[in-house]
């Protein structure tokens, strides 16, 4: 009981202090109020599904400084925007070139259960993201072609099955994607090469 | 469970993509999202096996980007080799510069630190020094 009165007061003490402390600094240094702000900033950044790319220091500093005279929040609803403007975009200039879709931590771990003893530079982490983007805009646009030929307003399943058995390019893609049949046509096929095995 | 989502890439990711690349009409099932994660884990799979065969046959170690746009070319992917190696190029612009950048400010920091030391002794207020030990802050932080 005697501990909890203490605590108000303790805490009453360091609001003191900090408002007797803040008109001092406000003065001189209005950008010491920042050093809670960019640490949020980060942690929103790092929470995105995809990486943030390669930033530009000159901006970063810059919108630290721009902090101090606006408030936290819109500016990171803003640079949230901007990322994901910069990510919707087409093929840009040099900065949307860096941007990477995909975690590059996924990437990694994908490429060392195919083999773990190869090292791997931050080339080819890079690259492979980029080149797995190309190929799902790719395989989703011929995906999309198929769905348009049958018809259909979504792209399904089956669209991209024919896709993957149609094309050449596509083959390595036959097992995982493989074409659904009816398990009536499966059975005769298994009674088939059963017969003709015996 | 959780391992395979592991070994995916996330379907969110996947299905912006997707959804960025159809008109604004079309749709995408469920079903065809997991598919793509499916399929864009095969991919790269594909990629760096044919790229790490290439190494093993050289007695190279190391998979670096060259041979992943090499492996890109061989298994038919010509158009994306093309591009990809234009984006290899960028990267390791963005990295030279990135790389300079930072020597730059730490460079700074040195030299800031410096002046403070040499004025902390002098003036033991610093209202004018102040901001540049924000500054330093934010710069350290970044890093």
């Amino acid at each position: 009981m005697a501990s909890s009165s203490k605590k108000p007061k303790e805490e009453n003490k360091k609001k003191e202090k900090s408002k007797t402390e803040k008109p001092e600094k406000k003065a001189s240094t209005p950008q010491k109020s920042n050093k809670s702000k960019p640490k949020p900033d980060k942690s929103r950044k790092k929470s995105s599904n995809g990486t943030p790319g390669i930033p530009d220091p000159s901006s970063s500093t810059e919108s630290n400084e721009n902090k101090t005279q606006k408030n936290v929040k819109p500016n990171n609803k803003r640079k949230r925007k901007e990322k994901e403007e910069e990510n919707g975009g087409g093929g840009g200039g040099g900065g949307e070139a860096t941007v990477c879709r995909f975690p590059m931590n996924r990437i990694k771990r994908i490429i060392k259960s195919e083999d773990s003893s190869v090292a791997i530079s931050q080339d080819v982490v890079f690259l492979v993201n980029k080149a797995t983007e190309m190929f799902l805009e790719k395989f989703s646009e011929d995906g999309y072609k198929c769905s348009v030929k049958d018809r259909k307003k979504s792209l399904s399943y089956k669209h991209l099955a024919t896709v993957a058995h149609e094309r050449k390019r596509y083959d390595f893609l036959s097992d995982y994607v493989p074409q659904k049949i009816k398990a009536e046509d499966a059975l005769k096929e298994m009674n088939s090469t059963e017969t003709g095995k015996g | 469970m959780v391992d395979e989502q592991e070994r995916l890439l996330p379907i969110a990711n996947v299905g912006r993509i997707m959804k960025q690349i159809l008109p604004p009409s079309a749709k995408v099932s469920k079903e065809a999202k997991q598919t793509m994660q499916e399929c864009a884990t095969e991919f790269i799979s594909f990629v760096t096996g044919e790229a790490s065969d290439k190494c093993r046959k050289e007695n190279r170690k190391t998979v670096n980007g060259d041979d992943i746009c090499w492996a890109l070319g061989a298994l038919g992917f010509d158009n994306h080799a093309d591009a990809i190696v234009r984006y290899l190029h960028k990267f390791r612009v963005a990295e030279r510069d990135k790389a300079a950048q930072n020597k730059a400010s730490c460079s700074r920091n040195s030299q800031d630190k410096e002046e403070e030391e040499s004025s902390q002794d002098q003036q033991p207020h610093q209202q004018a020094d102040v901001p540049s030990n924000s500054k330093l802050q934010v710069l350290e932080f970044s890093h």
